[in-house]
């Protein structure tokens, strides 16, 4: 069940940065601004770098790659969402959708705050099952082939 | 012989971002879309700025960047020319019509007015349960012929002009609206806009 939860968040990731990184980076900056936190220099850097930050997380996760520290990433970036969103309910700003998964899908910030806490205690809940999280991922495949050129270097001393 | 972790993190992040900028380079790789002569353009066809803006009837963004370009063209009377294509979203239910009797509007030398009543009628249609006879009473109060407006908006031609200004902003990378190509510069949203716009200006003095 945990490496089914580790796929599909780290798809959604992957999809959602994809959308972002091949749409024109504006889009994005766009949808940055809407939040009104950043200045128009920091939600343009912010528009460049931070989908490729989320492609890479999802993919990693996806692959069981360095899984600890991306589902720390994936953490991170949930909790990130949660407060920019929450700011933007409390603060009433006119914001007809999150932009969150670009132009694939349009939800209303409500909604968008309870896919994201869903993510941020999935995520933690692999974090916190790390050994059957990595099941099947490429970390548990190089483990292995590490742990077992230890134990042939062991045999041959 | 087994590959390293680090070397394979390497290939996977090379890969992807070959493959991404080639996604890019064949989906919007294109030359920007540039403005050109038509009952939907403002300003001197041989202005500094060149504007083309991808709108959306419905969308309150596009309401308050049409006050915006109000704005720039009252400061800058000469030097910006601007033409407007049809971006209607499909989540926004009337923006497709609205495109429709603006068009028509438009080949009865009404466009930019019915234009600006419905930016500013914007929210209390919106609301409403069908548009057809507001538009026409609105399009009608401006001067345009109503039968001939009924007949426009129903033909197929209005409907592949929208089409065609619709691929041709996806073509660009268009999704959300406003959308302006500033001297073939993509800038999102009214004040990314005026950003622009004053500095190209600022630029020249």
């Amino acid at each position: 069940m945990f490496v089914v939860i580790r796929v599909i968040l780290g798809v959604l990731f992957v999809v959602s940065g994809m959308e972002k990184v091949i749409s024109p980076a504006e889009n994005f900056q766009y949808v940055i601004e809407g939040y009104a936190i950043f200045p128009p220099v920091l939600a343009h850097a912010a528009s460049v770098v931070f989908p490729w930050i989320e492609l890479f997380t999802g993919l990693f996760i996806a692959l069981g790659l360095w899984l600890q520290p991306a589902l720390m990433g994936m953490l991170l970036i949930s909790t990130t969402f949660i407060l920019v969103v929450g700011q933007a309910i409390i603060r009433r700003l006119p914001l007809e959708n999150c932009g969150c998964f670009g132009n694939l899908i349009h939800l209303p910030l409500q909604g968008v705050i309870v896919l994201d806490s869903t993510i941020f205690a999935l995520t933690l809940l692999l974090l916190l099952n790390t050994r059957e999280t990595s099941k099947f991922g490429l970390d548990t495949f190089y483990d292995r082939a590490v742990g077992s050129g230890k134990t042939r270097k062991g045999q041959k001393t | 012989m087994k590959m390293s972790k680090r070397l394979l993190t390497g290939v996977i992040m090379s890969s992807v971002v070959v493959i991404v900028l080639i996604v890019k380079f064949v989906l919007f790789g294109q030359q920007a879309p540039v403005a050109a002569e038509s009952f939907r353009t403002k300003g001197k066809p041989g202005a500094k700025i060149q504007v083309l803006e991808y709108t959306d009837f419905q969308c309150p963004a596009c309401a308050k960047a049409a006050g915006m370009i109000d704005e720039v063209y009252k400061k800058y009377p000469d030097k910006v020319y601007l033409e407007l294509k049809y971006f209607p979203l499909p989540r926004h239910n009337f923006a497709r019509q609205a495109s429709a009797y603006v068009e028509c509007a438009g080949a009865q030398g009404q466009f930019w007015p019915l234009h600006n009543v419905l930016f500013k009628t914007q929210e209390s249609w919106a609301k409403m349960s069908s548009v057809d006879e507001y538009f026409s009473q609105l399009a009608v109060s401006l001067g345009v012929n109503g039968e001939k407006l009924a007949a426009c908006v129903k033909d197929s031609a209005v409907e592949a002009v929208i089409n065609k200004d619709v691929e041709s902003g996806k073509a660009s990378g268009v999704n959300s609206t406003p959308t302006f190509f500033v001297n073939g510069k993509m800038v999102v949203g009214g004040p990314s806009f005026v950003r622009e716009v004053e500095a190209l200006i600022g630029e020249g003095k």
